[in-house]
């Protein structure tokens, strides 16, 4: 064996163990499905069996952390750029997939049809960009950190500043949905109530990120993808066996959607569903009355409460009246302002659904409005159709500016491995976003053909269960008193679909769990490799970089490990609040990366004169345009052009490169930053 | 003095040359794909596998055209890389 040989077979060799420990995790899962389900036929009670589901995989990365655990920086910071571009295409799928492509993605595309789409769409594209522009000169750079990145390329302590300002601000909000999601599924596996589900999630998020920084999150990440990846695949596969006998999904996606569409059709005609929204008409009518004189409508209604609360105590009623009486008049809005604010939002959500199919447009219909119809209808076709294209632009952008998802380029042992698994990501994450449409497809045409119509004694028990966990996930409600449910009266939250679609469609148990188990891993991978980001950038970065130049290693490593859990709990005790739909959370997070790191990073490599300066006023000035459209224009009035808050990128984004081009032009040229770009295009020595 | 280094100076600028070229089309084709058909999503109304054709391509259609990008760039920035090692000069 020569010397130059040696590498390459110690290479192949990791590769060959790589390969048999994840069959070996593969077939485990399997195995372990297979096992539940038998245990299931043989009597295991299902909360015995769904706390198996949640503790047996938590295990299984626990021991992957535990295992690859280090305090070496290279080792902790970058997974010593040892993962082949297979197993690195995987851990960035697994980083990218959160809680919000596995468990919203397919509930959007349920609740809001073509609009959806944006998503599929900007999550997949995105990646063009990373492999046209960003990938392969991170890696050539070989830095840490995105900061790091534009630092050394910019050659000045304030684009770092301004990259890791950013980077730790986009990563905490996009956290906070991914934990959020993991108390959501405990809460669901194991009834625990939410804020114990999430303390018991973190304690997973924990044990990777925080043992083995980069190394250890990478092996379980792959560990991850596989099990949310057949978790996502199984039920989809299975509708679609079940409605039309073939196994691939992604092939009778347009037969199902064509099923869909006459669904709607004789929904729209049924004068049963119109009854419902004419009573929902009617419930808004009643609170915009209300609303027109708080103080008396609220006094009206706690005396005609209170007289029944003391009727029904004189009559000796039945108790179960009583109670709901009782409990109706302590419901009652303290005081006026209260009244008026929980009345406008009831008013909102009885308006919202006072429409024809449930407020959810036609599955197979682009855009609202019409092109030629009435101005009014043309308005809202324009504006429908710019904020999708707005928000695939702004999700694009985002993608190629997104730190945790970049960091993870720095791991592979070459540029051309950096390249290689940015194809193996695509591939991987365009398996998942493939699927979630024709899922969202399956689950309407279950819902529409064998749930709407049913008895109001004779529901489904995901109905049940799920309205008992929290009636804003799903609840139903026998609007036109003719006991039998329609379209109309069933509401159900995106956020809850996929979890749902197993019971939906009729699946057992397990499979409900292992949907759960997806999910969980999903939010997991995400969650750790945010918090890393965080962590590293605020260690490596602002600590390492700006402020002790001499901090010995061991320092560095157990500062990033204080941060990442300092930020943990941070993460943790804003999604207590539970804040808002998954989706919501996550979206404005892809406008303000969009505005801030994406141009710093391709005039970066692709504009050589662009200099210190104008990086950092460039970022900025992305940063506090996207603000302040986010967070003050939805309040001062007037939407430019009607786009929404969330697609703020698309302003951020062209004044970014604007303001780093006029900048730079303006301030003087710096040649030793312009040879950094020279190296950085030049092709990696052999 | 500076006769060894330019021809490698000029090889660098070659290879960069190209690299933006193949950029710069591949972009182009990830705008067409991206925005053109869901701009006129209305207009294009015809079937394709039973789906509107603008459904089908935003849910199925686009995102295997974009994996089929990315792997063209993954080779042809791997073909530029051994050209200019001098390796490969088709």
């Amino acid at each position: 064996m020569t010397a130059e040989s040696a590498p390459a077979d110690a290479a192949a060799l990791q590769r060959m163990r790589l390969r048999r420990r994840y069959l070996l995790c593969l077939v485990g899962l399997i195995g372990f499905v297979g096992a539940m389900a038998l245990l299931e036929r043989a009597g295991l009670s299902h909360a015995a069996i769904a706390v198996l589901f949640l503790l047996v995989p938590v295990a299984l990365y626990a021991s992957i952390g535990l295992a690859c655990r280090t305090s070496e920086s290279s080792q902790y910071f970058v997974a010593g750029r040892s993962v082949p571009a297979v197993y690195n295409g995987m851990a960035i799928a697994a980083d990218w997939m959160s809680v919000a492509s596995f468990m919203g993605l397919a509930g959007l595309l349920y609740v809001n049809g073509f609009a959806g789409l944006a998503y599929v769409l900007g999550w997949t594209g995105g990646f063009c960009l990373v492999a046209f522009y960003v990938a392969p000169y991170l890696r050539r750079s070989g830095q840490f950190t995105i900061p790091d990145f534009l630092g050394e390329r910019y050659g000045g302590p304030l684009p770092r500043f301004v990259g890791l300002v950013v980077t730790a601000l986009c990563s905490l909000m996009y956290v906070v949905a991914q934990i959020y999601g993991v108390g959501l599924i405990t809460s669901r596996l194991t009834g625990l109530n939410f804020e114990v589900g999430i303390f018991v999630g973190l304690g997973g998020v924990l044990v990777c990120s925080f043992l083995g920084g980069m190394r250890a999150v990478t092996w379980t990440q792959v560990a991850q993808y596989l099990i949310l990846l057949v978790a996502f695949l199984v039920p989809v596969v299975w509708l679609s066996v079940k409605q039309t006998g073939v196994p691939l999904p992604q092939a009778v996606f347009g037969q199902q959607l064509q099923k869909v569409s006459e669904h709607e059709r004789a929904l729209l005609a049924d004068p049963r569903e119109r009854d419902v929204v004419a009573a929902f008409q009617a419930e808004a009518d009643a609170y915009v009355a209300k609303l027109a004189d708080v103080e008396r409508a609220l006094a009206q209604e706690r005396e005609s409460l209170q007289r029944r609360v003391e009727q029904l105590a004189a009559a000796g009623g039945p108790a179960a009246e009583l109670r709901a009486a009782r409990r109706a008049l302590q419901a009652l809005p303290k005081d006026a302002d209260a009244a008026r604010e929980t009345w406008t939002a009831q008013r909102d959500v009885s308006q919202q659904r006072a429409r024809p199919l449930a407020g959810m447009p036609p599955q197979a219909l682009p855009y609202a409005g019409d092109p030629d119809g009435s101005p009014a209808e043309r308005a809202a076709f324009e504006s429908s159709r710019l904020n999708f294209l707005a928000l695939v632009f702004c999700l694009m952008a985002g993608t190629a500016g997104m730190p945790h998802v970049l960091a993870r380029f720095y791991t592979t042992p070459s540029v051309r491995e950096a390249r290689r698994s940015v194809t193996w990501a695509i591939l991987l994450i365009v398996l998942l976003y493939i699927s979630a449409p024709v899922l969202a497809v399956l689950l309407k045409a279950e819902v529409m053909s064998s749930v709407v119509g049913l008895r109001f004694d004779a529901l489904p028990r995901w109905i049940v269960e799920w309205s008992r966990i929290d009636p804003a996930l799903v609840s139903v409600v026998d609007m036109n008193r003719d006991g039998v449910l329609q379209l109309g009266e069933l509401r159900v939250s995106g956020d809850v679909l996929v979890l749902a679609a197993p019971e939906i469609g009729g699946m057992p148990f397990v499979i409900s769990c292992l949907v759960a188990a997806g999910g969980l891993a999903a939010a997991l991978s995400t969650a750790d490799g945010l918090l890393l980001t965080i962590a590293n950038a605020l260690s490596h970065d602002l600590y390492f970089k700006m402020i002790d130049r001499n901090a010995p290693v061991a320092r560095r490593v157990a500062l990033s490990k204080m941060i990442l859990m300092l930020f943990a709990l941070i993460a943790a005790s804003i999604a207590i609040q539970k804040p808002a739909a998954i989706l919501l959370l996550v979206t404005p997070v892809f406008s303000v990366a969009a505005a801030t790191i994406f141009p710093a990073l391709l005039l970066g490599v692709f504009w050589k004169r662009a200099n210190l300066w104008g990086a950092s006023a460039g970022m900025l000035a992305g940063l506090v345009v996207t603000l302040y459209y986010m967070l003050a224009r939805p309040d001062t009035g007037g939407l430019w052009w009607g786009i929404q808050p969330v697609s703020a990128g698309i302003f951020g984004v062209p004044v970014a490169f604007v303001v780093i081009v006029l900048v730079s032009l303006l301030t003087p040229a710096d040649a030793a930053s312009e040879a950094v770009v020279d190296e950085l295009r030049r092709p990696e020595p052999s | 003095m500076t006769t060894p280094r330019d021809p490698a100076r000029a090889a660098d600028a070659s290879h960069w040359r190209r690299i933006r070229r193949m950029v710069f089309i591949l972009t182009v084709a990830w705008l067409l794909i991206s925005f053109v058909p869901a701009f006129f999503a209305r207009d294009l109304s015809f079937k394709v596998f039973d789906a509107p054709f603008v459904v089908w391509m935003a849910a199925q259609g686009a995102p295997i055209l974009y994996v089929v990008l990315v792997w063209i760039a993954e080779r042809r920035m791997d073909r530029l890389d051994r050209v200019h090692r001098g390796v490969d000069d088709r």
